[in-house]
């Protein structure tokens, strides 16, 4: 195939597009939001139509609605009505029926392709079939293409002109909706070489996408989650029960699963596995419009530990620098992965990774391979505070506040998990060391805090508790927040978008590949 | 014969067989040991009823139908060949061309899937779609067209990237008689230019006046070849144009066997010698003698005479 065939292919493909009814009722469709979005301002504090012939307050929205008497004084209304907006023609009419539809426009470019009359034209053509079969594809992707770009181009520059809402990160979904239809336009393509019905590829592949979204790629997240909480559920309860028992420790709990449990776990995890992604895509949107905004300060993302902001004065510093405030303790408290100076109380922070460790003890009759606590480790350091700087027991303090109870909200509850802790705290050479531990999953992780002695108490403690209410586990009770947040570039596999792009992009090359085999043996 | 673009020896074709049923003979035989040669530069007939194997013997060629046993080969190159279907043109019988493009674009379109840079393609665009009758209209979407603007649209297809062979099935299918001209004018200028070109028609009389050679084929043989002197030799008849017709033409003349007669003259079996007798006979009469033509089969009478021989009739 030379460039001028290459070239041809193109303009056919775009062509076929453009002359497509559906496209300009479509075309016609997504100009409704982006009209909207030109004569409703979503302001700070109001909603203003047709350019100021309206206003009206959210509060004065809200009183109408029932329960709704509340202020929004301290909310950030405009941004949550415009996520609502942009949640409901962007990620549901784009996502959901938007695809639908480019489905029923594009079902009929193969079998009208590869019909009698059509076929004789194009494939007596120097070109491999295969390649006339690609061009197919490209034309659908084309047609989703140029419907997303002027949706959410136009909604974009209306959020931006008339609301003063400056959203770049909505322009990523253009690409993301492309993504996720040339995940299912695949199969259109199969089943449309396979059957040559435009009708059967339409239905098999509304089939498809609603089966494999819904049912398969839903149901595996819906599976993770529920798994990851109840594992996190029951460390925090392990946690607890270990801090309120004696000697700190708990007997760990034995896998009760079925067989029929088993197996149908480790099929949802096959299918989910060779199945495109296509749940994924609007996370995708979640995570690369995310790119364009503040995030935390700190997280960790095996532990879902996390720093939101730093408060006062505390700027972050090199970690990498910090030693552990007791010489030779680096196994108590592992790497120092963050770090933040405030040179208005001369203060320090610096969170301390790690995995936790299993210690050999004798508890329950017998001698066992246990993992580490919040309590076991507290009191260690504070053997070891005694043993290896003489302090006394009683200079030693130790407290059993949890971490992550400030009371934060979110959507769903509350933004963090009550964690057991356990906070060693003491002084020496001038300065006052405050370390609270706690461990979720198979992290450990330390606070530590430093301030001058001589500091003010109610200044410290203000400055302690302004830092501590930052810091907690993410209590990840959105399906949606918690799937995005497992998402990333550098998780491990099964959560990792590398991986969850490759695959479906394999799974879709696959089809076509079918396709173009079943093609090239079709006799015209 | 001048270089041979087309090669076809024993080419067989089976649809609808299974590997495993091979064995078996089942599936439906379209081709069987079909075997020919087609020079450079001639104008090529292919004819037969339908369902004798015309169409898959042209998909063959064309890498259409694949799965064929047996020799098949253009340019020197296995049929399906890319190398080789870069040098042709095809029209096929009952096309549907893109209805959301316009003629232009069409030819457009097919030129460089052809191989062709679009600067050349259109440099030569308004010489075709002049030529095909079709300047006026090649701004207009497909789907406006007639059906034979049509078929003026995908001849200029077949031909816009100047091919060295060129297929046409039924070219001149829902052309009207002057358009159908054009088609014979066309197809001459090709010849002229050393094209080569394979007819699959049914209209015969046309095929007739534009094949240098043509072939019968029926239920997937070849049954007949030939030059179309060869398709369509003398019978022996001579036809004489006389006016007025005589009364008592069946007394002068024996007209019993092949003789006929109609209003303009009438037809005898005569040698060559007993010519000058008959012209005798009607000048002694004061007959006018307006023409005398030795009577040839018409490649439809010779078509229809081989075929009802090959079924027995």
């Amino acid at each position: 195939m030379n460039a001028a065939m290459a070239r041809a292919l193109m303009m056919d493909a775009v062509f076929q597009v453009l002359d497509n009814r559906v496209f300009r009722v479509l075309v016609i469709l997504v100009l409704i939001p982006i009209l909207f979005t030109f004569l409703i301002g979503f302001r700070e504090s109001e909603i203003v139509f047709l350019f100021g012939l309206e206003r009206w307050s959210y509060d004065s929205i809200l009183s109408i609605l029932p329960g709704g008497n509340v202020s929004t004084q301290d909310m950030d209304a405009q941004g949550m009505v415009i996520s609502a907006f942009t949640a409901i023609f962007v990620d549901f009419l784009g996502g959901d029926l938007g695809v639908m539809l480019a489905i029923a426009a594009t079902a009929f470019f193969v079998p009208q392709m590869i019909e009698k009359g059509s076929a004789d034209v194009l494939f007596h053509k120097p070109i491999h079939r295969f390649f006339l079969f690609l061009s197919r594809y490209f034309a659908g992707l084309v047609f989703i293409f140029l419907l997303t770009v002027v949706a959410v181009t136009g909604i974009y520059l209306g959020l931006l002109i008339v609301s003063g809402y400056n959203d770049p990160g909505i322009l990523w979904a253009s690409l993301t909706l492309t993504y996720l239809f040339g995940l299912v336009h695949c199969v259109s393509m199969l089943v449309g070489v396979m059957t040559r019905s435009t009708v059967a590829s339409i239905l098999v592949t509304l089939l498809f996408f609603f089966g494999n979204g819904c049912l398969i790629q839903q149901g595996w997240i819906l599976k993770e989650q529920v798994m990851s909480q109840q594992e996190i559920a029951d460390a925090v309860e392990r946690e607890t029960r270990a801090n309120e028992s004696e000697d700190g420790f708990v007997l760990e709990d034995e896998d009760e699963s079925g067989v029929f449990l088993g197996i149908f776990l480790r099929t949802l995890n096959t299918l989910h596995f060779i199945f495109p992604k296509t749940t994924d895509a609007g996370h995708l949107t979640s995570l690369l419009r995310g790119a364009f905004e503040k995030g935390n300060a700190y997280e960790d993302a095996e532990s879902d530990f996390i720093v939101l902001k730093l408060t006062g004065e505390l700027e972050e510093v090199d970690a990498e620098d910090s030693v552990p405030p007791v010489g030779s303790a680096e196994e108590l408290f592992g790497e120092p992965t963050y770090a933040a100076r405030d040179d208005g109380v001369d203060g320090r922070l610096v969170i301390w990774s790690r995995a936790r460790r299993r210690m050999t003890v004798e508890f329950a009759g017998k001698e066992r391979e246990l993992p580490e606590r919040a309590k076991t480790t507290g009191d260690e350091l504070a053997q070891l505070l005694q043993d290896l700087l003489g302090l006394d027991e009683d200079a030693i303090e130790i407290d059993d506040d949890p971490i992550g109870t400030h009371g934060k909200m979110q959507n769903m509850g509350p933004l963090f998990l009550t964690v057991a802790g356990r906070h060693v705290i003491w002084e020496e050479g001038g300065r006052r060391h405050h370390v609270a531990f706690f461990g979720t999953k198979e992290r450990f992780h330390a606070i530590e805090l430093e301030t001058p002695a001589e500091l003010d108490e109610i200044l410290r403690e203000t400055w302690t508790d302004e830092i501590l209410a930052e810091c907690g586990v993410l209590n990840e009770t959105s399906q949606g927040d918690w799937y995005t947040n497992q998402l990333g570039w550098d998780s491990e596999l099964k959560y990792n978008l590398f991986f969850s792009i490759g695959s479906s992009i394999a799974f879709a090359a696959g089809m076509l590949l079918l396709g173009g085999w079943r093609l090239k043996r079709i006799d015209f | 014969m001048s270089e041979t673009i087309i090669s076809v020896r024993d080419l067989n074709k089976v649809y609808g067989q299974r590997r495993l049923l091979k064995f078996l003979g089942q599936g439906f035989r379209a081709l069987k040991g079909v075997s020919l040669e087609v020079g450079r530069g001639s104008v090529f007939g292919l004819l037969g009823p339908n369902g004798a194997g015309k169409t898959t013997l042209i998909k063959i060629l064309l890498g259409l139908v694949r799965g064929a046993e047996g020799h098949a080969q253009v340019f020197g190159l296995s049929a399906g060949d890319p190398r080789a279907r870069r040098r042709v043109g095809y029209l096929p019988e009952a096309h549907r061309l893109p209805t959301y493009l316009t003629g232009r674009q069409v030819l457009t379109l097919y030129g460089m899937l052809s191989g062709r840079e679009k600067s050349w393609l259109e440099e030569r665009m308004p010489a075709w779609l002049d030529r095909v009758g079709m300047a006026d209209s090649a701004d207009r979407k497909i789907r406006e067209y007639s059906k034979g603007m049509q078929q003026r649209i995908g001849l200029a297809q077949a031909l816009i990237h100047e091919p060295e062979l060129v297929f046409l099935d039924e070219p001149t299918d829902g052309i009207d008689p002057k358009g159908r001209a054009v088609i014979r004018g066309i197809i001459a200028e090709l010849k002229d230019r050393g094209v080569t070109v394979f007819i699959n028609s049914h209209l015969l009389m046309e095929v007739e006046m534009i094949c240098d050679r043509v072939v019968i084929m029926d239920q997937g043989r070849i049954i007949r070849e030939g030059t179309i002197d060869e398709m369509t030799p003398k019978t022996g008849a001579v036809r004489f144009d006389v006016n007025p017709i005589p009364d008592d033409l069946g007394q002068m003349f024996d007209l019993s066997g092949t003789g006929e007669s109609d209003d303009k003259g009438f037809e005898l079996t005569v040698n060559d010698g007993e010519i000058d007798a008959v012209i005798d006979k009607l000048r002694a009469r004061g007959i006018s003698i307006q023409g005398i033509y030795p009577r040839k089969l018409t490649l439809e009478e010779s078509f229809i005479d081989v075929v009802k021989r090959e079924h027995g009739e």
